[in-house]
């Protein structure tokens, strides 16, 4: 019986007792597999030997066979792999993400509020000092913003592998009710999955917020951009300003849209491929002008009625 | 004596009036089951011919049940009566050509039968058994009368003992299919899939269709491990309607 | 000389080719004019907080009256997670009448409204609260805050009812494929201003609506007991499945936003301001759909449903050479749908090859009435044979009529003329694209008219129960006469047996006889049957019949010692008596042998056991 505790990541506190119960003896490692049998004793070998990735297939090449035996152990086995391969998922996730993407949405207010600050001001070097301080605020931003990204695939697919590792252990317990373990183990990954749920969700909120600053803060920029004179324009990277070729500007989407596809059937017209920038993508979005001013709706002044030349009702 | 015997004969009496009785029901059934699928009342008609089913088990009631189901949206139900009217009387060839219909609407798939399940369905299901029964117990009688009473034995008691044997043994081969035809099933629930295994949290491999033909090869307390043209695995048997009612 | 100057000026600037504006028209915009198009649009707020409003309308009803208890969401409708279940008091019931999303805009961009509704009936007066809670939009909580529903029994009439839309069918019976008129009507406020509607859509299952057909008014129309203007929804709606149809209207109240074409008609007022983009639905109307009828289908039915008919055909030319195509033209005429009519498939007929048709333009009728659709048909003539074009099956379903309606193209006389010689492969082609065997079409079978083939159970006979033990039967009969025959040949072969079985039964019925004899006190009936006893029981031995055996025969079964002690002498004594009633004169000494009753029977019973 081998007692393992599970990493201590921010999605996982508690430590976990999950158990496994490699007893099958082991099979010469010459031998082709061939039976249900075969293919689990591979299985357990690997799991011994630590290498959890190859594991996962023999062991669901030993369930295949459909040996009734061999089932129950397999599953059990199965779902240890999957626990143990997700955790090593979670391992690559960047620590502490929520916590700086919370950071970075403080100071990406604070910026803003500089940067408005001084535009209302028209004190040049006020705002070169909002400018060049916003700046920072925003590229620390991105990273955060792709340091949320990386955390969240990781945490996607470690709750991918802990629900079917919690599938193979409730249908272990279902297959042998004396498998206390089993029950005990379901459990242990259920309440792990809730809590890597809540930090995705966490996460998720985080980076939303963060987003929707890191937009409101390149939008001052520009404006602070356009009205600064370029003599007094401070120095910065190239590449530092305008386009940015990563996809630090994508909002994350809401959850209801994400995984749902653009049908890709051809129209009825010419199709032509559009590079566009993620900040020009969302200028149209948000209907923003290059030089800051929001696009009127159809003709004339907003909010005014049109004249009309003509009945009225 | 004469009392037993006027028992008897009231007995007998009632016993097939109350045959006719139940035979009547059927039929008063199988005319509303007519008259609401005429009106388009296809839930009604079904529910009238599945009432009618309930007195009397026919084939022509089951075409018509599986045409009422097929018009309500119930593919499985209806290619599992067209299977079972096809199994009762193989020479209707309308509940054929409505599952060949069937699987031209819809891609699914037909059971494929062994070549002795093919002969099987040749001729209706009991029609085996009884051909074969008779055919084997009149070639034991040949042979083993004649010689238990004594009666000169004749070159026509062999020849016909000889064709009775080699009609049993013809019939042996749809005999068997019978068997092994009735392990077959329908999927009539929707968002059926094979599992990987006989758990309710199993992975799920291939979703099935409705009205997908599959053979039960075990079973393990709820599940029954089938095979399927998408492969083998388990299925909920509460999600399968078997040709045969167990 | 300037005059001619400037003349030959002019015509040598008009000779050139100018380009035109049209001629300056970018086959493909680039990439930025394209951008700028979308830029000009308004946009779409997606990232305003979201939030939520919930009302009833009215908000004040009787008992068993309707209202409207109506959520919206400034979100997406997809993005909204909606419960299934409400956490509505338990008086109230309720249910899902309608729900959609529009646009509507807000203060310079447009904003999405998702809007849910539910027809809410208390049985009973209250005052009834929905509490406030939560739904997640984009995957965050939203509250929906609490609403207030009061009902009181007297109300004074008339007061505020939900409102709602009204649908009307232009027919309530129809056939599958028979296109009904559908008017959705949004009556005048009770201070006469109409609104018009958006995003109207007309609910129901196995109905297709045609989009192409809208027309939109305002008019003053009568109805529900007041007279007013009502925003009007006209559109063509086709059932394709059979049985009793509901049909409902849903749509948002637009206020002065109307989407494309309207007609006006009288005096009306139209509120201005924002519209309240509230979603209305109407109550359901019931379409009795009643399948096609199987039976008498015309040949040539394509799914054509309506009045139609057919005008005579027309060909290009009545005079066609061999090889050449010719066109076919029919026009068929009705009012409605023909934009949907299915030409008849091409026929396949003996030297002739027929392509499907194509479908021309609407042909105008009388006036604005009975347009037509047209469609052409190319013929080629393979042989000079032919002395007609091909008829071409085709029909109608006349709902009218109930029905179906010939519309065949009757053939049309010409001549054919040899044309350039066709290479005997070309003709091998088209004669075997013509004349190949059409797929046969596979279709559901007729209802069967009696319940035919009967059984009593699908369960095959082998699988019952009692099968084996029926099959048993006849075995065990099998069984039970061979154990007969071996049983009979083993007692042929071994007749003793049976001797010493009836000498056995003889012997005890002598034996009773002797005793009741002896009881009787029958002397001559005791020494008769102690004789024909001896006898019996040795007559196996010999084998002989016992009635023929004498003393020394029963005496050579005793023993020596038997035979020279007292069972010797008993019989003797027994014989010598018999034979001395029997032949002698003098009465015997039967009656003393009465006294040797139980030596004869131990005799008897020795002899017995020896048998």
């Amino acid at each position: 019986m081998f007692l393992f505790s599970i990493f201590n990541c921010p999605a996982v506190s508690a430590a976990t007792n999950v158990v496994t119960n490699a007893e099958v003896p082991v099979a010469s490692p010459a031998a082709r597999a061939e039976t249900a049998r075969d293919f689990y004793n591979a299985g357990i070998e690997k799991m011994r030997a630590g290498n959890w990735k190859e594991a996962e297939p023999a062991l669901e090449t030993a369930l295949k066979q459909r040996e009734e035996k061999i089932a129950p152990k397999a599953l059990y086995d199965l779902g240890y792999v999957r626990f143990t391969l997700g955790k090593q998922e979670l391992k690559k996730s960047p620590e502490g993400t929520a916590k700086r993407s919370r950071a970075a949405t403080e100071a990406g207010a604070g910026a803003v509020d500089k940067a408005a600050e001084a535009l209302a001001s028209n004190d040049v070097q006020q705002m070169v000092e909002a400018y060049v301080a916003g700046r920072g605020v925003r590229k620390e931003m991105k990273s955060a913003t792709a340091a949320v990204k990386k955390a969240m695939e990781a945490h996607g697919k470690t709750l991918a592998k802990w629900r079917r590792a919690l599938s193979d252990f409730q249908s272990a317990a279902e297959l042998n009710p004396a498998d206390t373990n089993a029950v005990k183990n379901a459990e242990v990954v259920a309440q792990a999955i809730a809590k890597l749920v809540d930090s995705l969700r966490e996460m998720q909120s985080a980076a939303t917020n963060m987003n929707g600053k890191k937009a409101e803060l390149e939008g001052l920029l520009k404006q602070l951009k356009g009205k600064i004179p370029a003599p007094n324009m401070p120095p910065g990277a190239p590449g530092d300003d305008g386009e940015e070729d990563d996809d630090g500007g994508e909002k994350p989407k809401p959850e209801s849209l994400s995984g749902k596809e653009e049908s890709d059937k051809g129209g009825g017209g010419q199709e032509m491929g559009l590079k566009l920038s993620p900040e020009q993508a969302g200028q149209i979005m948000m209907g923003i002008q290059p030089d800051g001013k929001q696009l009127p709706m159809g003709q004339g002044e907003p909010g005014k009625p049109k004249d009309r030349s003509g009945r009225t009702w | 004596m004469k009392t037993h015997l006027r028992n008897f004969l009231v007995l007998l009496l009632a016993l097939m009036a109350s045959g006719q009785i139940s035979f009547g029901a059927g039929e008063t059934h199988f005319s509303a089951g007519l008259a609401a699928y005429e009106a388009g009342q296809f839930e009604q008609s079904a529910q009238a011919f599945r009432d009618s089913l309930t007195n009397q088990t026919a084939a022509g009631t089951l075409r018509n049940l599986g045409l009422a189901e097929w018009r309500s949206g119930h593919a499985g139900a209806a290619v599992l009566v067209w299977e079972q009217a096809a199994w009762l009387n193989p020479f209707d060839h309308a509940a054929r050509s409505n599952l060949a219909y069937v699987v031209e609407m819809t891609q699914i798939n037909l059971p494929d039968l062994s070549w002795f399940e093919e002969t099987s369905t040749w001729l209706p299901a009991n029609s085996w058994t009884w051909i074969a029964g008779g055919s084997l117990w009149l070639a034991v009688a040949l042979v083993t009368l004649p010689g238990f009473f004594r009666w000169r034995k004749a070159g026509w008691h062999q020849t016909v003992a000889a064709l009775a044997l080699g009609v049993f043994l013809l019939c042996l081969a749809p005999f068997v299919g019978l068997v092994t035809r009735s392990n077959l099933a329908i999927v009539t629930a929707k968002d059926t899939a094979l599992r990987l295994t006989p758990t309710q949290a199993a992975e799920e491999m291939v979703s099935l269709p409705l009205g997908e033909a599959v053979r039960q090869l075990r079973q393990h307390g709820d599940y029954c491990f089938v095979h399927t043209q998408n492969g083998d695995g388990w299925i909920d048997r509460r999600q399968l309607s078997f040709l045969c009612p167990r | 000389m300037r005059v001619h100057f400037f003349i030959v000026l002019l015509l040598v600037l008009s000779a050139r080719q100018f380009p035109t504006a049209h001629a300056q028209v970018l086959v493909n915009p680039t990439a930025d004019q394209l951008i700028q198009i979308v830029r000009s649009q308004p946009a779409v707020n997606i990232s305003a907080p979201v939030s939520a409003t919930a009302s009833f309308d009215p908000p004040l009803v009787q008992p068993g009256e309707k209202a409207v208890y109506r959520v919206t969401f400034n979100a997406t409708a997809i993005s909204v997670s909606w419960p299934e279940k409400l956490p509505l008091p338990a008086p109230l019931k309720c249910h899902l009448s309608a729900s959609g999303q529009a646009m509507q805009s807000v203060a310079g961009s447009y904003q999405m409204c998702a809007t849910f509704d539910y027809e809410v009936r208390a049985a009973e007066a209250g005052q009834f609260t929905v509490p406030a809670f939560p739904v997640e939009v984009y995957g965050q909580p939203v509250v929906v805050p609490a609403a207030q529903l009061e009902v009181k029994t007297d109300l004074p009439e008339p007061h505020t009812k939900a409102r709602q839309l009204l649908i009307e069918s232009s027919a309530t019976n129809v056939f599958v494929g028979e296109v009904f008129n559908a008017s959705v009507r949004l009556l005048s406020s009770p201070g006469g201003a109409v609104e018009g509607l958006s995003e109207v859509q007309l609910n129901g299952d196995s109905f297709v609506v045609d989009k192409n057909s809208v027309r939109q008014s305002i008019q003053m129309i009568g109805g529900n007991g007041r007279n007013g203007a009502a925003f009007i929804y006209d559109t063509s709606v086709t059932p394709i499945a059979s049985g009793p149809l509901k049909l409902s209207a849903q749509g948002f109240t637009s206020g002065n936003q109307f989407g494309g074409q309207i007609v006006i008609s009288g005096q009306v007022t139209i509120p201005g301001g924002p519209p309240s983009m509230l979603l209305l639905d109407s109550e359901p109307v019931t379409i009795n759909v009643r399948p096609l009828p199987t039976e008498s289908i015309l040949p040539g039915f394509t799914g054509v449903v309506g009045r139609y008919r057919s005008d005579p055909a027309s060909l290009a030319t009545n005079v066609l050479k061999v090889g050449e195509p010719v066109l076919l033209t029919v026009v068929i005429r009705g009012e409605k749908n023909l934009g949907r009519i299915n030409p008849p498939p091409p026929p396949r007929v003996p030297g002739w090859q027929v392509f499907p048709a194509v479908r021309g333009a609407i042909v105008p009728g009388l006036g604005t009435t009975n347009p037509g659709a047209s469609f052409q048909f190319n013929l080629i003539p393979l042989t000079t044979d032919p002395r007609a074009t091909p008829a071409i099956p085709f029909s109608c379903f006349d709902p009218a009529l109930g029905k179906y309606v010939d519309l065949s193209i009757a053939p049309m006389p010409i001549s054919v003329l040899a044309g350039d010689v066709l290479t005997n492969a070309d003709l091998a082609l088209m004669l075997s694209e013509n004349t190949a065997e059409p797929e046969a079409k596979i279709s559901l079978s007729k209802l069967a008219p009696t319940p035919g083939w009967t059984a009593g159970s699908l369960v095959p006979l082998q699988m019952r129960g009692w099968f084996p033990l029926v099959q048993l039967l006849p075995a065990l009969g099998f069984c039970g006469l061979w154990w007969w025959d071996r049983r009979r040949r083993f007692l042929e072969q071994h007749p003793e047996i049976i001797r010493r079985r009836l000498a056995r039964r003889a012997l005890r019925r002598e034996m009773r006889s002797l005793e009741l004899a002896a009881q009787n006190g029958n002397a001559a009936g005791f020494v008769g049957c102690g004789i024909s006893a001896l006898q019996i029981a040795t007559a196996p031995h010999y084998p002989a019949t016992p009635r023929a055996l004498v003393c020394g025969d029963v005496l050579q079964i005793l023993t020596t010692t038997e035979c020279a002690g007292r069972d010797g002498e008993t019989v003797r004594r027994f014989f010598a008596v018999a034979d001395a009633a029997a032949f002698a004169t003098a009465a015997g000494t039967q009656t003393s042998l009465l006294a040797e009753k139980s030596a004869l029977k131990e005799i008897l019973l020795k002899l017995e056991a020896r048998l």
